[in-house]
């Protein structure tokens, strides 16, 4: 009869070592990605810290500054001047003038296509269409930019006699562009995780193709359609090169679409490049980059936010 | 015969689900133990829980203890590589990974390192496992090109390149034709000569041909327990004999 | 009624098509428009030379150089991280504990990040922070990591790719059968030799091709390299991981903002944009090539 083999069950050293440390080094990365995130907001508000404490900073600037009417009544961005002014206000309008287009556009394109994809193409089609949206998300910003600077500003100021050749709307459908991929996918994404159940149901009740659509799938996939927006809603909000290139960059406050404006992300990569490291300028335009930041973090939360429920709201039905 | 394994009062959780009650039996070297019972009756966990296999699932948790050769395998330092190599598995779907079938003979010495020129340890295993003559003169070709039954056969032999002390087999012929389960049958007569083998199986002939004893499990429970011969003729409980005479499961 | 009804669905159907449409002809029209302005410009010497009058003649291939060596730096940099990331929440972690749950939190919200904050990070920390502290510890406080460069504006790109090649990486993983894994765990696998004989070599595919195509969508971002590296105009190629560098976008946004002569550029402006597409989808179509060239071998092993 064997020796009982006991100690060659028990653990040998060498290869313990070896487990832990490759294990420490693939759970550390995970940590990197944690890590990424934070080190980028620290990093980002850091600089612009100054802006709350610095009484140098606040000679120039101030949070209030920037948010109140100044001497004339007025809200001027003109922070290269003699008398630097920091009025974030047109840089808002700005923003949302030409996120609102881009979404007006973009979020019923892709929507219904999403639809169509999902509960009304046949199989050949899906299967040209997705890898069109994924070549659309490939396309770079700059290029799109500089299509919507070239040609689209073009077109529309010969359609339409625009007084201003970059603009909102010029801007706006540029944006739509990059706007349409993330949508699309999501809120497709969204519509296929209804179960095929549910439609067999509807069908079953005397329901036809569209009535199925539009009555119990789209319902039925709200939340990821809601995510779909409001993750679309970041993108355009912080895009940064198409809107620099075709927004005409000029701080104007006003609200009409067909004038000029210039937008926060657009403002920190016209000026930093220029910027006097240190300066209140500087401080203000990472100040703006945070800003950017937090929107589009809470944005993203709230997107997926909204997708977790939309799994839960489906597996929960499934079950009962 | 000695003990070489020793369950005492083991059960299992998955989560809440109680899967395993208090079980209590020995195994002797160099027998083959038979587990019949009904689906969902526990003895794929039981099989699962004795190489620790189960591990992987997230909320599996244990009490009781299973002795290997007289040390308990779920102590804290038990090398769960070592341990499973000392009790090879081969499992209810055949599972031939991609690759020739030289490669996938050749997983447990790639994992150890070992050089790979085990080439009588390949012959013998492929004999033992009745498949030598059918797969000798194509050893470098893909083990996807196998049959079912050619491919459990194996996953058994790659399983005996390890060679383990005890062979668990989870269902082994489910999805085989008569031929190929007589093959896997004879083989394991033949190797029990060698290792001691615990067959998990839904068919109750299959124990009755090629069991030294059965145990029979019931919701977690093993509901009897004894020589194969005893359990099929002359039952003592009654859930034991309404099984093995076919009025369940 | 029932007429009704049918138009009303008829309508309905036909707009979501309609929309499917719009969105092909937009890709459609901005390709063909590119293509057909950009393809009659193109030349070797533009390929092949240096601009030259202001950027208004001459070629562009200081910045292809430039484009070239950044996405490969970036890409060294962005797979191991994001391929081990990835091992890690697929195969280590618990399911549903809370670390993987942050992770993936965070990974979301990574993907989320405007570019241009990249960038503004890219300044911050590892120009003014890491590249500072390194001039100050090993350069005797001279000038030469404290400034933009190649590297640094490489490594901002790879943390902005990062959580696209997480996601590919784990879906690769995704795809090798639970099987497999208990196989070689049940012949005496330790949780590493899983990874490294079984999974690895089973999604080595889909890893390589999703990485690619996350490493594509990079290289064409402008925004986080602008005060990292890139630079308007340089007479010579980088040689050090500090030197600045023309990149392929930026050089499109400087030629189209701050060009004198909008009309006089507009050609070399069409083919640079032209070979900045190439570029990307070129990358596109490796990553699928690779995809196929794979399976087949697998297919025959």
């Amino acid at each position: 009869m064997d020796r009982p083999p006991n100690e060659r069950l028990l653990l040998k050293g060498k290869r313990r070592i070896i487990e832990t440390l490759l294990e420490t080094a693939v759970r550390s990365s995970a940590f990197v990605v944690i890590g990424a995130l934070v080190l980028i907001f620290v990093f980002v508000a850091k600089e612009a810290l100054p802006l709350f404490t610095s009484a140098d900073v606040h000679k120039e600037v101030t949070l209030w500054t920037m948010v109140r009417p100044q001497e004339n009544g007025e809200f001027v961005w003109q922070p290269v001047s003699e008398k630097p002014k920091y009025s974030i206000l047109p840089l808002a309008v700005g923003t949302l003038k030409v996120t609102l287009v881009a979404l007006l556009i973009a979020i019923p394109l892709a929507i219904l296509a999403a639809i169509f994809t999902s509960e009304f193409a046949p199989q050949l089609l899906r299967e040209l269409i997705k890898p069109v949206v994924e070549l659309l998300a490939g396309i770079p910003s700059v290029v799109i930019g500089f299509f919507a600077l070239m040609v689209v500003a073009t077109w529309l100021q010969d359609a339409f006699g625009f007084v201003f050749r970059l603009n909102a709307i010029t801007a706006g459908i540029g944006l739509s562009l990059a706007v349409i991929p993330i949508v699309y996918t999501v809120a497709e994404d969204a519509l296929s995780a209804v179960p095929q159940a549910f439609r067999d149901a509807s069908t079953a009740l005397g329901a036809n193709q569209w009535q199925t659509a539009w009555r119990v799938v789209l319902p039925a996939a709200m939340p990821g359609v809601f995510a779909a927006c409001v993750l679309g809603f970041g993108r355009a909000f912080g895009e940064t090169m198409i809107v620099l290139l075709a927004s005409g960059n000029a701080a104007m406050m006003s609200f009409d679409p067909r004038e000029s404006f210039r937008s926060f992300s657009a403002t920190i990569a016209a000026e930093l490049g220029e910027v006097v490291y240190g300066s209140p300028h500087y401080h203000v335009l990472f100040f703006i980059g945070a800003f950017l930041f937090v929107i589009t973090f809470f944005l993203n939360l709230a997107g997926h936010w909204y997708v977790d429920r939309l799994r839960a709201r489906l597996e929960g039905k499934l079950k009962a | 015969m000695s003990t070489i394994l020793e369950v005492r009062n083991f059960s299992a959780w998955y989560g809440h689900y109680s899967a395993l009650s208090d079980i209590t039996l020995e195994v002797l070297d160099h027998e083959i133990l038979g587990i019949i019972g009904p689906a969902g009756c526990g003895k794929t966990t039981f099989l699962r829980s004795l190489n620790r296999l189960n591990d992987l699932v997230p909320d599996f948790r244990v009490e009781g203890s299973i002795g290997f050769w007289g040390v308990d395998i779920y102590r804290q330092d038990v090398d769960l590589a070592a341990l499973r190599r000392k009790l090879g598995m081969v499992f209810a779907v055949p599972v031939p990974l991609p690759g020739t079938i030289l490669e996938n003979l050749r997983l447990g010495s790639r994992l150890n390192n070992r050089k790979a020129d085990a080439g009588a340890l390949v012959e013998k295993t492929l004999r033992a496992a009745y498949l030598w003559d059918e797969v000798k003169d194509r050893l470098h070709q893909s083990a996807f090109a196998l049959s079912g039954g050619q491919q459990q056969r194996l996953c058994l032999a790659r399983t005996l390149m390890l060679e383990p002390d005890v062979l668990l087999l989870d269902e082994p012929c489910s999805g085989l034709d008569p031929i190929s389960t007589a093959k896997i049958e004879e083989a394991l007569v033949e190797l029990k000569r060698e290792l001691t083998i615990i067959l998990v199986t839904n068919n109750v002939m299959q124990a009755s041909r090629v069991a030294d004893r059965t145990a029979f499990f019931l919701q977690g429970r093993v509901v009897e327990f004894g020589l194969t011969q005893q359990i099929f003729v002359n039952p003592k409980e009654k859930e034991t004999y309404e099984y093995v005479s076919g009025r369940f499961g | 009624m029932r007429r009704w009804i049918k138009f009303v669905g008829l309508a309905f159907t036909t707009l979501t098509g309609l929309a499917c449409l719009v969105i092909v002809a937009m890709l459609a029209i901005i390709l063909g428009n590119i293509a057909i302005n950009g393809w009659s410009i193109l030349s070797w010497e533009f390929i092949s030379g240096k601009p030259r009058a202001g950027m208004t003649e001459g070629g562009i291939f200081p910045a292809i150089f430039g484009t070239v060596v950044l996405v490969l730096l970036m890409t060294l940099a962005v797979i191991p991280l994001g391929v081990a990331a990835a091992i890690y929440l697929h195969e280590y972690a618990r399911q549903g504990s809370k670390l993987v749950h942050v992770v993936r939190l965070a990974l979301a919200n990574l993907a989320g990040v405007p570019a241009i904050v990249f960038g503004l990070f890219g300044l911050g920390f590892f120009i003014k922070f890491v590249g500072a502290g390194m001039d100050h510890a090993f350069f005797g406080g001279a000038l030469a990591f404290g400034q933009p460069g190649i590297l640094w504006a490489a490594l901002t790109l790879a943390v902005l790719t990062l959580p696209t090649v997480v996601v590919a990486t784990e879906e690769a993983l995704r795809a090798v059968p639970l099987s497999y894994r208990e196989v070689a765990y049940a012949a005496g696998a330790t949780r590493w030799q899983v990874v490294r004989h079984v999974v690895l070599p089973q999604s080595v595919a889909g890893i390589l091709t999703g990485t690619i195509l996350a490493v594509s969508r990079g290289a064409g971002e402008v925004a986080p390299i602008m005060f990292t590296g890139a630079a308007y105009y340089l007479p010579y190629l980088p040689k050090k991981l500090n030197d600045q560098f023309m990149e392929l976008g930026y050089h499109i946004y400087v030629m189209t903002t701050q060009s004198p002569d909008v009309e006089a550029t507009k050609p070399i402006l069409y083919a640079t944009v032209f070979v900045l597409l190439v570029l990307t989808f070129a990358l596109n179509f490796l990553a699928v090539l690779i995809r196929s060239r794979i399976r087949r071998r697998l297919r025959t092993a």
